[in-house]
């Protein structure tokens, strides 16, 4: 079946070998990196973490919203998301392969990862999370790869993957929880010392990945035979409301206590977000384009007449989807490290190679994402045209 | 590809997987390997702690003294761009050191008294509960270990330290190491590599040999000086650090974190 | 089979690939094995030499974390003599310096060393120069 990664039209190689040539930049990039060390980024004593991590944590919402399909799929029956349950599957197979590969290109001795195998510590998030994102590729795997042969097969899928489908929706929930974990749990940067954190991660997760599958439907609607249904999209995007709603709700919340309780601690996050701290305000454009985003995503999202329009409604998942990765993917990771424990501000500024080495890893996603759903269309081809 | 072929490659794909993984488990160390002195190691009944006395630390020299020393004996770096920098003993404003003891009518004198800052070897390290590989933690003695052969630069450690006290090798340290005319390195301590992370070990490699930190040695040299920095067992009611402690009006770096440091500040 | 010549080419290219080490070194001597400097002082290695060859990797490993990790310093070797776990004061004291010992092996065999990446050599030997 798998096999079926081959078999493309001139649209479909035509990306594979822009994903190809994205990943070589990467890859040469990274060959600097590897042997001149991370100086090549715009890292520094103070801000230790930047975009790979960012992207480890915006990437690791959209992998766990294949949860959102999976949930009233396969638990409430909800038939509707028949065909959207294996387009999620495969979304998020690529996403944590990325998170997992973020990680990787962030370490000082990448050489010696598997010293976190050989010598794990309980306590430390990090061990935990490599546990749950590695547990978590695997099972969309095999689910994804079982039922979609199923599928062509035109059988019901074998009786021993129901449990594990239904285990991978706490699974996917931990994914995420445990990645917050890895930040609300340090009392040296109260920014990320917040309950909320989980929930936040949780609520922009739904908004980003459901907002980013409902955009691969449509790209797919649009440029290939395969339709998962106006029912699915549109169930797809009410989730995407609500979890924009939501989290909208948690960040107001967020500033409230914040901002009320007047503590110089968390009101000087705030600061940097939006005003600059001691004029550094390098982040303030960012983080205003991310609300004005978010603000006309929730009232378009709440207008019929553009959920009802294709073109309107991607739209507004591109925003979507924007508006969450600047959010998670840059603000909250470094931010925590601003002013820094000794009151220093520092300024991050991702470098060139950096980027390049970033772009190189979501196009090795993408590259993946494009033969899994290639797989995932021919099957489906197949399967309509024989009589 | 008919059903007989796929099945046959996926047996034959889970037989190579399945050797593959258990050839390892078949290999056993040939020989023995020795055995160490049961009284050897480290000993939990000692608690090593050090005392700062900031007023005998606001000359410059006897701050430069300090840096200067630990620099000389583990090999740092002197690298210009601060972003990179690697330090393990400097000096910050007290206002930074101890954010949670300054406010805005304090006298300037003191808000911006220079004071020596460190790794505070905390008895509940934040560094330690975080690190994935164990290459940092805390021995039995109190002192935050570094492995460096184990780190693997994720810098997780950096973050979670509530005091900044750990540095990051951005690059390859030696060509900022202030060689000697033969091109010799100032002491014999291993020279990290890029991609780890490093900070203050109350010099343990002089703690083995009975000595005392390098820090503390090269205060004591100056003369005037002598007392300013204070390393001592706290176990032992007798020894130096546990007589300032009982003595003198000390504080430590924001202690609502509980982090616990060992490291006091005599104001 | 209407692709027989290409697989035939193909096969051919492979096997002379494949082969490359061989038919490369026809005509060429083969280096010896290197011979390693003779202990400057002391009688008796921590255990024996044809030990240490096969497993000199794995003890350096288990004093490496003994002495960073546990703070020991001392090894009894199965006869029973102690010795300092030291790779710099112990063995190259005998052993001379890191060209003359660690080097000719590693270099023959061409297995990477990255100990000196960070270790420094402090043999007398070299401190003499």
């Amino acid at each position: 079946m798998l096999e079926n990664g081959f078999r493309g039209g001139k649209q479909y190689w035509t990306l594979v070998s822009v994903w190809l040539i994205l990943i070589a930049v990467g890859l040469v990039a990274y060959s600097r990196q590897f042997s001149e060390g991370l100086h090549l980024t715009g890292l520094s004593r103070d801000v230790s973490w930047g975009l790979y991590i960012g992207q480890l944590t915006f990437l690791v919402g959209v992998a766990a919203s294949a949860v959102m399909v999976v949930l009233p799929y396969y638990l409430h029956n909800y038939k509707a998301f028949g065909k959207m349950v294996i387009l999620g599957e495969f979304l998020a197979i690529p996403a944590v392969l990325m998170c997992m590969l973020f990680v990787f290109v962030d370490l000082g001795q990448p050489t010696r990862v598997m010293n976190v195998l050989l010598h794990p510590s309980i306590s430390s998030l990090m061990c935990w999370d490599m546990v749950v994102l590695s547990g978590y590729l695997l099972l969309n795997l095999v689910i994804g790869t079982v039922t979609l042969e199923a599928e062509r097969k035109e059988m019901p899928p074998p009786r021993w993957v129901r449990p594990l489908i239904y285990i991978s929706i706490p699974w996917a929930v931990s994914i995420h929880t445990v990645t917050a974990f890895l930040y609300s749990g340090l009392e040296a940067r109260p920014f990320w010392m917040t309950a909320i954190l989980a929930p936040r991660f949780l609520a922009s997760a739904f908004a980003s990945g459901p907002a980013l599958l409902i955009l691969l439907a449509l790209i797919l609607r649009r440029f290939t035979r395969f339709d998962p249904g106006k029912d699915a999209i549109a169930k797809l995007t009410t989730i995407v409301t609500y979890a924009v709603l939501v989290n909208v709700f948690f960040l107001l919340v967020e500033l409230f206590t914040g901002l009320y309780s007047d503590m110089p601690h968390h009101v000087h996050f705030f600061e940097y977000l939006f005003v600059g701290l001691h004029g550094h305000t390098g982040m303030a454009p960012w983080m205003w384009v991310c609300e004005a985003l978010t603000l006309c995503s929730v009232v378009a999202l709440f207008t019929p007449a553009v959920r009802r329009n294709t073109a309107l409604l991607a739209t507004v998942c591109v925003a979507v989807v924007i508006a969450i990765w600047i959010e998670k993917g840059l603000a909250m990771v470094t931010v925590a490290f601003i002013p820094s424990p000794l009151g220093k501000v520092t300024d991050y500024v991702p470098t060139a190679p950096e980027v390049a080495i970033t772009v190189g890893v979501y196009a090795l996603g993408f590259l993946l994402l494009t033969v899994l759903y290639r797989v995932v269309l021919n099957v489906r081809d197949r399967l309509e045209t024989t009589p | 590809m008919n059903e007989n072929r796929r099945n046959f490659l996926k047996k034959t794909a889970g037989a190579v997987l399945g050797i593959g993984a258990g050839l390892p488990l078949g290999q056993v160390a040939e020989g023995a390997l020795g055995k160490h002195p049961t009284d050897e190691g480290v000993s939990g009944s000692t608690q090593w702690a050090m005392v700062i006395d900031i007023k005998k630390c606001l000359g410059e020299e006897v701050r430069q003294a300090c840096s200067e020393a630990c620099r000389k004996a583990h090999n740092l770096p002197d690298i210009p761009n601060t972003s990179h920098e690697i330090k393990w003993i400097w000096t910050e404003e007290y206002q930074h050191v101890f954010p949670d003891q300054t406010h805005p009518q304090q006298a300037t004198g003191v808000r911006e008294q220079p004071v020596l800052t460190m790794c505070n070897h905390c008895k509940h390290p934040p560094c330690v509960r975080v690190c994935p590989t164990q290459a940092t933690w805390r021995r039995d003695d109190g002192i935050v270990m570094m492995d460096m052969h184990r780190c693997i630069g994720c810098r997780y450690c950096m973050a979670a330290c509530p005091y900044g006290s750990r540095s990051f090798n951005f690059r390859d340290p030696d060509p900022y190491i202030a060689k000697d005319s033969n091109g010799k390195l100032p002491s014999d301590y291993p020279v990290r590599g890029k991609g780890v992370v490093e900070k203050c070990t109350f010099c343990a490699e002089r703690i083995r040999e009975g000595g005392t930190p390098a820090c503390v040695e090269a205060v004591d040299a100056i003369p005037g000086a002598k007392g300013a920095l204070t390393f001592g067992d706290l176990a032992d009611p007798e020894s130096g650090v546990s007589k300032l402690l009982r003595k003198e009006h000390t504080i430590c770096r924001r202690p609502s974190l509980g982090a616990e440091p060992s490291v006091y500040y005599i104001v | 089979m209407n692709d027989r010549v290409k697989i035939v080419i193909g096969l051919a290219l492979f096997v002379v690939l494949a082969t490359f080490p061989i038919w490369h070194a026809f005509g060429k001597s083969t280096p010896a094995p290197p011979d390693l400097s003779r202990p400057l002082a002391g009688t008796t290695c921590v255990e024996n030499a044809a030990w240490m060859t096969a497993n000199h990797a794995q003890l350096l490993d288990q004093w490496r974390d003994a002495v960073v990790r546990e703070g020991k310093m001392t090894y009894i070797s199965t006869d029973g003599s102690q010795h300092e776990m030291s790779l710099t004061e112990n063995c190259l004291r005998c052993h001379g310096t890191r060209e003359k010992f660690c080097d000719r092996c590693h270099n023959y065999a061409d297995v990477q060393l990255t100990c000196w990446n960070c270790h420094l050599d402090t043999s007398p030997e070299v401190q003499k120069q």
